[in-house]
């Protein structure tokens, strides 16, 4: 359907310095096939993504739609456009018209459609979205899960052949996440050919057929998302799959600075997206620090996320001990009621440096 | 109406300031020969022979006015201590009238003429023999002191010329005189003595006479621009014009004068009088039907204000087109013009345009023209800066559907920007209304001229003003709710 050849992109910066992003990148997108663009920031996903459309222009190469050169002089872009949908981070609806207009717009206006059909058929997307209820509302109503539906409803007005996703999900509220990507796989499971750029690597896994791993340039390792995710043939491609983020930090006495601790995990939890999480781990970590091993010091509390499973957890490391300080003879077993409450799970585990208790995350 | 009301508490008390500063000046010793001048201000009229005649001297200072009602206003508000004028354009009765008497004349006396250009010397050569059989005929003695001794200017008898039957060109004849007995009007209708003698010319050569009003600097421009084919208004023959321009022979010799407040007589108070407001209200706007120079004047201007506009929009959306265009060349010459647009007087743009560039429009057109060059800039600039404001994204994402970028324009972040943009461009259109009172420059009896010839006819300063202030006000305020309607429309389109 779509193929990429030996597409290359460099920027050329106001100053006149150069700056490469894509690097004689070749590949073959087939009819119903939903592919994952993943890869660490700034190795050109998004611009990949956008050179296909041609919403960014290539420096060289040549990109093939249904066999045709689009990047032939006299090629009709607008109307290339016209037969591929895409949906944006910041969702970018035309905040002048209702949800409703926004999704007849386009029909109208470059098909020529009829209103009342434009609006039937634009009633029927809005249903599949969830949004026909909203259909009067203006998009400054609503709320960054409801608008990415209505984004998606006004691509599939058009009847897209290929719909491109810049990273959809990444200025949603994780509570809306859900409801989005319930569409999408609604989406995937219809056949629909989509790709997407993202960050989110459990959805990535979920939801796609195959995916790009790009590094240093270009498309570093393709393929589905068992190999990518469980056999990667790349290390660099493992390194990113399975990275852990960390997040250490020791309580030596009773007046350690909890407001500092606090800053450090909302950093922590804003730079991988696990906003949500923040006051969950306050609590647990509270709730441990002052008054389930008030009595142990020095205390090593280290947070981890491990992207791919969208697992949290929160270690606790009592050096030097080799007994469980909840099993201890004046320990009050309801302390720990809370916390149990909160977490999914509590392990206790001795280990060569000392005692841990791991608390696992919802 | 609030904002009117301050507006005239605003004016009442300058007014009351001023009628101090008149008192002081009044107690000034009289002017009766040239060795009072000393250390005094006379005032003339900006590029007339006396200004060149007069210039340098040590023992008085000369300034200059445009108009003889400003020179008459200032008069008698003590601005200045006397006016150098010709004697013809200050008959008594007019003097009298206005508590101005005459010091004395100039030694000097001038003679006057009409004006062509060289290049129509057969003009000169016809006028020259029609001014022939008059004078040997004695009809020219007869109309001159017919003129002269008048007392009352709204009924001096005009030969009446059956227009219809001039079947020539017309003739366009270029006067900086709306003052009796040279060149007045009253209502639609010119009248005076070179008005009589031109009409009289006009028949003689089966033409029909038109006039045009400029101020007295910029008649000779408009001569030697084409824009008029001949000019009046009490021209001095000088050897300077002579070398210039082809003056028809000499149709009456007269001195200048000083003219000084005649502190003897009983003054016509020229500060308001809201007692005799209705009597001013007679005065300035019932006699002689002066209210049609308001209308037609607001008619003018209204003219100028909406052609600009409609114009200055359709001009300004392919200038806006450029500004946003991918092409840096399309971009940098929209950049460009607006930034010439930009540092050029409005007056100045009219006049090059007027003089140099567009000869041979009509006075409206050339304004016309210069107000939407100006209107299409701002209305580029303002919608530009609200687009910017609407954000790439909604562009982006119409780029993305497949529109091109007229049609995201169209639908998607022009209706937009038009709701942003509507603050600015009330205020832009406002000014313009306002701006428009500059076309006296190029002939164009708008609004302000409008109040500029009642003021010329009753010396009378603060009611004319005061009307127009108020019509412009209204016009204002109009203007920003009809754009209002305008953009109501716009939007839902």
């Amino acid at each position: 359907m779509i193929s990429i050849k030996h597409l290359s992109k460099t920027y050329v910066n106001p100053d006149g310095s150069q700056f490469e992003v894509l690097r004689d990148v070749s590949c073959e997108i087939h009819k119903g096939e939903v592919i994952s663009i993943i890869g660490p920031s700034g190795n050109g996903k998004s611009t990949l993504l956008r050179t296909i459309n041609l919403m960014t222009k290539p420096t060289s190469g040549e990109i093939f739609f249904e066999g045709e050169n689009i990047l032939a002089k006299d090629y009709p872009i607008n109307k290339l456009r016209q037969r591929m949908g895409m949906v944006f981070q910041t969702f970018n609806l035309f905040e002048h018209l209702t949800v409703l207009e926004n999704v007849t717009l386009a029909p109208m206006k470059l098909k020529g459609v009829g209103q009342a059909e434009a609006e039937k058929e634009a009633m029927v997307l809005l249903h599949k979205v969830g949004m026909d209820d909203k259909c009067n509302a203006m998009p400054s109503d609503l709320a960054g899960g409801q608008k990415q539906r209505v984004a998606i409803a006004r691509a599939l007005a058009m009847h897209p052949e290929v719909i491109l996703f810049d990273e959809p999900l990444s200025a949603l509220d994780p509570s809306m996440v859900g409801e989005v990507l319930t569409v999408i796989r609604q989406l995937a499971h219809e056949g629909m050919t989509m790709l997407f750029v993202t960050h989110k690597l459990k959805f990535a896994r979920d939801v796609s057929t195959r995916i790009f791993f790009m590094y240093d340039k270009g498309i570093h390792e393709d393929g589905t998302p068992q190999q990518i995710f469980e056999n990667p043939v790349h290390s660099a491609t493992k390194a990113f799959v399975q990275q852990i983020y960390k997040l250490l930090f020791v309580v030596e006495g009773q007046d350690f600075d909890i407001v500092e601790m606090h800053s450090q995990m909302l950093q922590f939890c804003n730079k991988y997206n696990i906003a949500d999480k923040i006051e969950i781990m306050q609590q647990i970590i509270n709730m441990m620090v002052l008054l389930v091993l008030s009595d142990y010091r020095p205390l090593t509390v280290r947070i981890s996320y491990i992207e791919l499973y969208e697992r949290t957890t929160i270690d606790f490391m009592i050096e030097g001990l080799d007994t469980s300080p909840l099993q201890a003879e004046d320990f009050d077993p309801h302390l720990l009621d809370e916390v149990r409450a909160f977490s999914k799970e509590i392990i206790e585990e001795p280990t060569k440096r000392g005692y841990r208790i791991k608390v696992v995350l919802p | 109406m609030k904002r009117l009301f301050y507006l005239l508490c605003i004016t009442l008390c300058l007014v009351s300031c001023n009628r101090k500063q008149e008192k002081q000046t009044n107690e000034n010793q009289e002017i009766r020969t040239e060795k009072d001048l000393e250390g005094k201000v006379v005032g003339t009229l900006t590029g007339t022979c006396f200004e060149i005649d007069f210039a340098g001297r040590s023992d008085f200072r000369l300034v200059r006015q445009p108009t003889l009602s400003d020179l008459i206003a200032s008069l008698r508000k003590g601005r200045i201590d006397a006016i150098l004028y010709d004697e013809i354009s200050l008959p008594d009765t007019l003097l009298h009238k206005n508590g101005i008497k005459m010091a004395f004349r100039t030694e000097k006396s001038y003679p006057c003429a009409f004006a062509c250009t060289k290049s129509n010397l057969d003009l000169v050569n016809k006028f020259n023999e029609f001014l022939a059989r008059l004078k040997s005929s004695g009809e020219l003695r007869d109309i001159t002191d017919k003129w002269m001794n008048a007392t009352d200017y709204t009924n001096v008898e005009m030969p009446t010329i059956q227009i219809d039957s001039l079947n020539g060109e017309p003739l366009i004849v270029g006067t900086s005189y709306t003052t009796a007995p040279i060149s007045y009007m009253i209502g639609d209708e010119w009248y005076g003595l070179e008005i009589e003698i031109l009409n009289r010319f006009g028949e003689y050569i089966g033409r029909p006479v038109h006039y045009r009003l400029f101020d007295f600097a910029a008649i000779i421009p408009a001569l030697q621009s084409g824009n008029i084919d001949m000019a009046g208004g009490v021209i001095f023959v000088t050897e300077e014009r002579q070398r210039k321009l082809a003056l028809t022979d000499v149709y009456y010799h007269c001195h200048g004068g000083f003219f000084v407040r005649d502190l003897s007589a009983k003054t016509e108070d020229e500060a308001p009088d809201f007692s005799n407001f209705k009597e001013s209200f007679n005065k300035n706007l019932i006699v002689e039907n002066r209210w049609v120079f308001l209308a037609r004047g607001l008619k003018v201007t209204l003219e100028i204000t909406l052609l600009s506009m409609l114009f200055g929009s359709i001009l300004g959306i392919g200038l806006l087109a450029m500004r946003r265009s991918q092409r840096s060349w399309l971009n940098k010459t929209a950049k460009i013009y607006s930034s010439i647009l930009r540092g050029i007087p409005m007056v100045v743009l009219l006049m090059i345009l007027f003089y140099i560039v567009l000869i041979g429009f009509s006075g409206v057109g050339v304004a016309v023209v210069a107000f939407s060059m100006t209107f299409a800039s701002s209305f580029a600039a303002t919608m530009d800066n609200a687009i910017l404001a609407v954000g790439n994204q909604q562009h982006e994402a119409g780029e993305a559907m497949g529109f091109t970028n007229i049609q995201i324009l169209r639908y998607i972040t022009g209706p937009q920007a038009l709701k942003r943009a509507l603050p600015q461009f009330k205020s832009e259109a406002i000014a313009l209304i306002k701006n428009t009172s500059v076309v006296g420059y190029v002939a164009i009896q708008d609004l302000t001229r409008a109040c500029d010839m009642i003021r010329a006819r009753t010396f009378e300063a603060f009611f004319p003003l005061l009307f127009i202030t108020v019509i412009y006000f209204i016009l204002a305020w109009l203007m920003g709710k009809f754009l209002d309607y305008i953009f109501k429309i716009a939007i839902k389109i």
